[in-house]
């Protein structure tokens, strides 16, 4: 049986990489955003 | 606008929320939780693949809501709640069904099955892309407030239809399959995972938000000073 | 809907068939591209599977799915024009000025588009029992009542859709893009209905599958009627 542990690294680490780039992206967006407007 | 600050506001709690929950659920679910007796520790995927439905029906039918909202109402800050449920279902859609293929690989032997559910949310991310891709071709903010709010309310109202045909169409061949999450302690860990999810996609969903409220403002302010 | 609403839907369904009618080079470019998915399918899956014997059943065997993918490449074409005559004479506008029901356009363009279906699918059936060696005339009952109830579900989202994405820049990439997976349901009824229709029925499953597709166009008339007037809106 192949390396089943291999799978679930590769699982968590493509998901936690995902939502940490949309987290990241969308604040970065948002901050540039608001900076651009003039708000806050 | 006292409405979207409430929003922000809730978001940035439910984000603070979501740190620690989502450590903890991970711990849990790699560390604390029993290792299944026939998987073995590829079935920890689940606690990342199922609560990422869980983000995705709520996102999608925030979505769902405030597009009807939009439509009876025609209040801006309904549109911006829609397209925000729409961009963070589309996000957790994409990793529950990369997560449900790696599952698959070593436990059925394939990267993909036609059953019912993972062929049912493999459309939601067509139709809801679909959502995303019709707004980024219009222009004028009302229609294309309108135009999505139609796009998100028939595909969403179609998903039932959808996953019972294609239910009955795969019955003939298989059963489907739930993985017995028998062990309490296992249940313990999904749970703790299924709330960080749902905190972290309010979160987001609120960034979102927050972000297509400033910029339909901006919009806003353009077209009216070119008018 | 009123009396003088349904008169008025008769009216657009007339006068959309009549401007196509007219103009019938689209209609022909339409069966055209239809038989040609039809025969280039024949070719894609290789020189056995037409032929007689084991490996020519597969041709046959998959038939029912090969005619309706072929329906839906062609029919988006057909419903994607249904709108086209008034979006190039400016958007929705003529039809926004229209008195009484918002519903009456949308059954007046259905019924349209579906007649124009009805036609594509006239030819494109026997042309699918030459190319695929099936003897369609003594099971028609089952086929036509399976072409009906599925165009039916088509025409009613087609027609909806193509209102929905009129001014959209993209709008021959958009519409199949929106349309297919909401038809999904269709789609499998009807391949299916169509398969037990021409295969046999063993099992007696073909009343079941009639049913969703009945369901399914109930269902689908009914949220496309009662929102079309938000798809005609400024």
């Amino acid at each position: 049986m192949e390396s089943t542990t291999g799978f679930t690294v590769a699982a968590y680490t493509a998901t936690f990489i995902i939502l940490g780039f949309y987290t990241w992206r969308v604040n970065r967006l948002l901050a540039r955003a608001r900076s651009q407007s003039g708000l806050r | 606008m006292a409405q979207g600050q409430r929003i922000e506001r809730l978001g940035w709690l439910a984000g603070w929320l979501a740190v620690p929950a989502l450590g903890f659920g991970v711990y849990l679910s790699i560390f604390w939780a029993p290792e299944d007796f026939m998987m073995g520790n590829v079935q920890r995927i689940m606690y990342v693949h199922f609560p990422s439905w869980i983000a995705t029906a709520i996102s999608y039918l925030t979505a769902f809501v405030c597009s009807i909202a939009y439509l009876i109402k025609r209040r801006p800050t309904m549109d911006y709640l829609a397209h925000a449920g729409v961009s963070v279902g589309v996000l957790f859609n994409t990793t529950g069904l990369l997560t449900g293929s790696i599952w698959g690989r070593p436990t059925w032997g394939v990267w993909w099955t036609w059953d019912a559910r993972l062929t049912t949310t493999a459309l939601m991310l067509v139709i809801f892309l679909g959502y995303l891709a019709v707004r980024s071709f219009l222009e004028d903010p009302e229609a294309r407030a309108r135009i999505a709010a139609l796009v998100a309310t028939i595909g969403f109202f179609t998903l039932p239809i959808v996953y019972q045909s294609v239910k009955w169409w795969r019955t003939l061949h298989q059963p489907q399959s739930s993985p017995n999450t028998v062990d309490p302690d296992m249940v313990v860990a999904l749970r703790v995972m299924f709330v960080a999810f749902a905190l972290l996609a309010a979160y987001l969903i609120s960034r979102r938000y927050a972000l297509a409220r400033v910029e339909g403002e901006r919009e806003r302010a353009e077209l009216q000073a070119e008018a | 809907m009123t009396r003088a609403d349904w008169r008025r839907t008769w009216a657009i369904a007339w006068k959309d068939l009549l401007t196509e009618q007219r103009a019938k080079t689209a209609f022909n470019a339409m069966i055209f591209f239809a038989a040609l998915t039809l025969f280039t399918f024949g070719f894609a899956l290789g020189p056995d599977a037409s032929g007689a014997g084991e490996a020519g059943g597969l041709l046959r065997h998959v038939a029912p799915g090969l005619i309706w993918v072929a329906i839906l490449f062609s029919g988006v074409l057909a419903v994607d024009r249904s709108f086209q005559l008034e979006a190039e004479r400016g958007g929705l506008e003529g039809l926004r000025l229209y008195p009484g029901d918002r519903k009456a356009i949308y059954f007046g363009k259905l019924i349209a588009n579906l007649i124009v279906l009805f036609a594509l699918e006239i030819v494109l059936i026997p042309v699918a029992g030459i190319l695929y060696s099936i003897d369609i005339w003594p099971r028609l009952a089952g086929v036509a009542a399976v072409i009906a109830a599925g165009t039916i579900g088509f025409a009613a989202m087609g027609t909806y859709y193509a209102a929905l994405t009129v001014n959209l820049r993209a709008r021959q990439v958009l519409l199949p893009l929106l349309l297919f997976p909401v038809l999904i349901p269709v789609v499998i009824a009807a391949v299916k209905g169509m398969s037990l229709a021409l295969n046999g029925d063993v099992m007696g499953e073909f009343g079941s599958w009639m049913r969703l597709l009945g369901a399914a166009d109930v269902l689908f008339l009914t949220i496309c009627a009662l929102t079309f007037e938000f798809v005609l809106e400024d």
